[in-house]
């Protein structure tokens, strides 16, 4: 017992010490030079004309919060998925979430091309709001569709439904650079409103995520034993799903499709402190938020002075890290 | 033993079938391009054909035809917007011609859209040759080939010339490219001239915002050889460095600190007043270049459709970049 709690104990008390030193790294490193001292007066003794204060200010601090809170919305909500539906595959994406958003910004860009970055968020909100609804609602109407397996294929047919369908418009329409780009490489972007905008899903996204950790724990056992151990399956799904809907959507509307933090970042977890959601989801969150600002320094040194998109960063990184991992420790507890 | 014989001769049909369908299909194809071979010949004979150069191929083509089909290079669609040439089947973005185009697809039909060419609609239209583009997978090639003579278009800014020329031999208005191949001489000649060596030290750059992104180009593409090559500007190192269409970040675009920038919307409706610009405007960073302190951004000087490399675009960014900057 004693092994096993330490890690993650470990993991939480030494994630904000981690956390300070990818801000200042994050800061100190990008594609201009900038020395410690100007950082210092930006952030302390900000002066609006010179440039270097307003990169700080404006690019690079909302950057690297950006990526930490977007790393942390995207494990916690793998997480979620994976102990929900029993499957190590699933990641947040499954529910429709972003084929959703997807399909509002192919739509948004071919009705309404000239829309701000603001607009285009809320469309993709709406998108990935939509899609779950439906997915939920045809779950309901089909017989034991509220199963979680039955639920995440239903996800993933009207996700790939849709996706093909906003394939198709955007190619006819000639937007799928426009849709690609939109989805690739955003977080060199991020706006200080931006963040703003995400604080109230994040606290409402998070605290619903950490009330059902422990439940999760028990569903994960599957459905008959947690229904025996009088545990009310349904309203632990639907909150569950819920959680994650807020923090994926969030996550999609504001950087765009980032693979691999979902997916992986649970496992390593899982590796790590064991299989109890108590102790996963927070763990996985610091572990995601940390994975990612790391994978965004290195998005700007890839294809130096231009931006290579976080996605190829998060595999490059994600995908030997996860076969060392199931080389070294698997076919035992994890996966 | 009966039965033995009822397999084997069971067993011998198969085979046969089997054989005579693989020996049908491996001969098909050389059926059917044999036929378009003769085909070919029995024309050449009946009409009068000859032989034209284009980027260091051979293509024998009628000697003047207004039956061409454009599918796949918005580059030729341009040039014979230039060229006045109308042709029989054209691009549509978005299932229509764009505002652009107008003066010379009012009777073209749509063969669909940029990369995907309607083989079927294109049979129709029975062209004598299609211009096609370099980036269409062999595939594409291949059966557009069996249709009629194809040239594909390249789509380096730095082949506008031959392009523009190649068009002009097959359609017969070889005078018009080289008065528009003149024309653009002096008018280049007179720009540098208007222009002189007082901006030669100054950084002026040609970008495209795509959803928010700036990118930027290596130097022969885009309009970039204009800039570069036709007016002599300095190539910027970032532009020197970019191998394709590069993502640059505000952060490092401000360090380029542009003295001139043109800025391309790639969305063709609303072009007047697109809000991702609106949202650079605010951007204190985007303040603090020197083309936006010294109000010296211009957005879509030539339709945002326009590829850069052409005739048309070429001529009509030079008109553009000399009303811009004639006055500096």
């Amino acid at each position: 017992m004693q092994l096993r709690i330490s890690p993650s104990a470990l993991i939480l008390w030494l994630s904000p010490v981690a956390m300070v030193l990818i801000i200042i790294a994050s800061i100190l490193y990008g594609v201009k030079n900038i020395d410690e001292v100007t950082v210092w007066k930006a952030i302390f003794d900000f002066d609006p004309n010179d440039v270097n204060h307003q990169i700080v200010r404006h690019s690079r601090l909302p950057r690297v919060i950006g990526a930490l809170l977007i790393g942390a919305f995207l494990a916690i909500s793998g997480a979620i998925m994976q102990g929900m539906t029993r499957n190590y595959l699933a990641s947040p994406s499954i529910m429709g979430v972003s084929d959703g958003s997807v399909f509002t910004i192919t739509l948004c860009m071919i009705i309404q091309p000239g829309a701000s970055s603001l607009e285009m968020i809320m469309y993709s909100l709406v998108g990935s709001a939509v899609a779950v609804g439906f997915v939920f609602w045809m779950a309901s109407i089909l017989p034991n569709g509220m199963s979680p397996v039955r639920m995440a294929i239903i996800g993933m047919i009207i996700g790939t439904f849709l996706s093909s369908i906003s394939a198709a418009l955007s190619s006819y329409f000639q937007v799928s650079q426009n849709v690609s780009f939109w989805y690739n490489a955003r977080l060199h972007q991020m706006d200080p409103n931006f963040i703003k905008l995400a604080v109230p899903f994040a606290i409402v996204g998070l605290t619903i995520a950490l009330m059902v950790s422990k439940s999760i724990t028990i569903l994960s056992l599957g459905e008959e034993i947690s229904v025996s151990l009088g545990q009310k399956t349904m309203v632990i799904k639907a909150l569950a799903i819920a959680s994650v809907v807020i923090l994926t959507g969030i996550s999609v509307a504001l950087a765009g499709n980032i693979g691999f933090v979902g997916l992986i970042i649970p496992h390593m977890t899982r590796f790590l402190v064991g299989v109890d959601y108590r102790r996963i989801i927070p763990c996985a969150g610091v572990l995601g938020a940390i994975f990612l600002a790391l994978s965004d320094i290195l998005s700007r040194f890839l294809n130096y002075p231009f931006e290579t998109p976080i996605g190829v960063v998060t595999a490059l990184i994600g995908v030997p890290f996860f076969l060392y991992l199931i080389y070294t420790r698997g076919g035992g507890k994890g996966a | 033993m009966k039965r033995n014989y009822l397999y084997l001769g069971l067993i011998a049909l198969l085979i046969f079938v089997l054989s005579a369908c693989s020996a049908k299909e491996s001969s098909a194809p050389e059926k059917s391009g044999g036929g378009s071979n003769t085909k070919q010949e029995t024309q050449a004979n009946s009409n009068e054909k000859h032989t034209i150069q284009y980027l260091g191929k051979d293509y024998t083509v009628p000697v003047k035809t207004d039956k061409i089909v454009i599918t796949g290079s918005m580059e030729t669609m341009e040039d014979a917007l230039v060229l006045g040439v109308k042709p029989l089947g054209g691009i549509t973005v978005g299932g229509k011609f764009p505002e652009m185009f107008k003066d010379i697809t009012g009777s073209t039909v749509s063969i669909g859209e940029k990369a995907q060419p309607n083989i079927e609609e294109i049979l129709k239209l029975k062209p004598d040759v299609i211009f096609s583009t370099t980036k269409f997978p062999p595939d594409v090639a291949q059966k557009l080939e069996k249709i009629a003579t194809t040239i594909p278009i390249s789509h380096i800014s730095t082949d506008w010339e031959a392009n523009l020329r190649v068009l002009a031999e097959v359609t017969g208005t070889q005078d018009k490219a080289e008065e528009v191949l003149n024309q653009y001489k002096k008018d280049l000649e007179e720009a540098n001239a208007k222009l002189g060596d007082k901006l030669k030290d100054k950084k002026v750059v040609a970008v495209r915002i795509r959803s928010g992104n700036i990118m930027i180009y290596p130097p022969n593409v885009f309009f970039n050889p204009s800039l570069y090559t036709d007016l002599g500007f300095t190539v910027p190192q970032e532009i020197q460095n970019a191998k394709a269409q590069e993502v640059i970040s505000l952060e490092k675009f401000s360090e380029m600190n542009p003295d001139y920038i043109f800025v391309q919307f790639s969305e063709d409706e609303n072009k007047n007043n697109p809000k991702a610009l609106e949202e650079l405007q605010n951007n204190p960073i985007w303040k603090s270049i020197n083309a936006v302190k010294n109000d010296k951004v211009f957005v879509n000087v030539v339709d945002p459709l326009a590829q850069g490399g052409t005739a048309w675009s070429k001529i009509n960014f030079l008109k553009a970049v000399v009303e811009k900057l004639g006055n500096e």
